[in-house]
């Protein structure tokens, strides 16, 4: 009865902090939602502050267990997802400071492995060939440049486009003020639209 | 100001910044400026695009919740108390069965096999009088055992 209650719960209500709450005593639904309304936020970030190449599954898995152990310390001051951002931005750095990796992009594929390369991965839906190469050109170029980018202007670049937090977001996920997270963003933003101008026509 | 956006202008409008009245009117009205923004717009989508498959999704989501669970304080905290529960629930009633009822002693019966027992040893009547003393205080000479001195 208590079980079947609590997970039509979900369904209806779904405030965060309620979520967190229960996730925080244990509850391993409350938890899975959690996640679930998150992970793309974390996939999205990781991948693009992260090299290609490097394990992405295993740094959003870590950064989600980090996150369910750190709950306890969630103070609610921020939301959720800059909080949870904030827990990945910080795994990456890690992982970059501990193998010495730099976040560059080959515009190329690689060759002979699965993973696609930045050329590739656009749909195939666009009407005219020669936008789509051109199309697919300018997100190589988007993700070339990003790979380039210093790595604050490259945390606040990844939050603000890719995971889609507003700049008071950034602010709490980085620790830093807006006018900081407008000054690098402003920065970014010069850098990758003109490298993906380039590409365009 | 007529002509095209500036390039800082249209940077601050990627930013999320406003632009001022006439500058926004000039936006709508001006196919040039309106592609360049979401000709960059539509790269960063584009690039935002290639997101995992729903079963990798998956996969990592609940290994990270086994791993949470199998380490979670809350989670351990409620499954010692179980165990502690069931462990209980099964030694207890053996426990119960198993212990002992205390007999009651009859002490005038057990000193009447003592005096029996002495009366049939040949050797008690070497045992002085303070030995007996020692044994049986102050019945020793009452006592039938104590006929032996």
């Amino acid at each position: 009865m208590a079980i079947a209650a609590r997970r039509e719960w979900p369904v209806k209500a779904e405030d965060e902090n309620e979520l967190v709450e229960l996730a925080r005593r244990g509850d391993r639904d409350a938890a899975e939602r959690l996640l679930l309304r998150h992970e793309l936020l974390v996939f999205r970030l990781v991948r693009n502050l992260l090299p290609r190449g490097e394990d992405v599954e295993s740094a959003v898995q870590e950064t989600f267990v980090r996150a369910l152990r750190g709950l306890p310390r969630f103070a609610g001051g921020a939301t959720f997802s800059s909080w949870l951002a904030a827990i990945a931005v910080n795994l990456c750095r890690d992982r970059l400071r501990r193998h010495r990796l730099v976040p560059f992009v080959p515009l190329e594929k690689s060759g002979d492995d699965d993973d696609p390369g930045p050329l590739d991965v656009l749909p195939a839906a666009t009407p005219d060939p020669e936008r789509q190469a051109m199309a697919r050109q300018a997100v190589g170029r988007v993700r070339q440049e990003l790979g380039r980018l210093p790595g604050r202007q490259r945390e606040v670049f990844a939050l603000r486009f890719f995971a889609g937090l507003d700049l008071e977001g950034i602010a709490a996920a980085l620790g830093v003020d807006i006018g900081t997270v407008k000054t690098h963003l402003h920065r970014g933003v010069q850098r990758v639209r003109r490298a993906a101008e380039e590409a365009l026509p | 100001m007529n002509g095209h956006l500036t390039e800082d202008e249209l940077d601050a409008l990627l930013c999320g910044d406003d632009l001022a009245g006439e500058r926004a009117d000039h936006l709508q009205e001006c196919l040039v400026c309106r592609r360049r923004r979401d000709g960059f717009l539509a790269a960063i989508e584009d690039a935002a695009a290639d997101d995992p498959e729903v079963p990798t999704r998956d996969r990592v989501r609940r290994a990270a919740l086994a791993q949470w669970s199998g380490r979670n304080p809350v989670a351990r905290r409620w499954w010692l108390a179980a165990a502690a529960a069931v462990l209980l629930a099964v030694v207890l009633p053996f426990a119960v069965q198993r212990a002992p009822a205390p007999a009651a002693v009859d002490t005038d019966a057990v000193l009447r096999q003592v005096d029996e027992v002495l009366a049939r040893d040949p050797l008690a009547v070497m045992a002085s009088d303070d030995v007996l003393e020692t044994v049986v205080p102050a019945q020793a000479a009452t006592s039938p055992g104590g006929s032996a001195s």
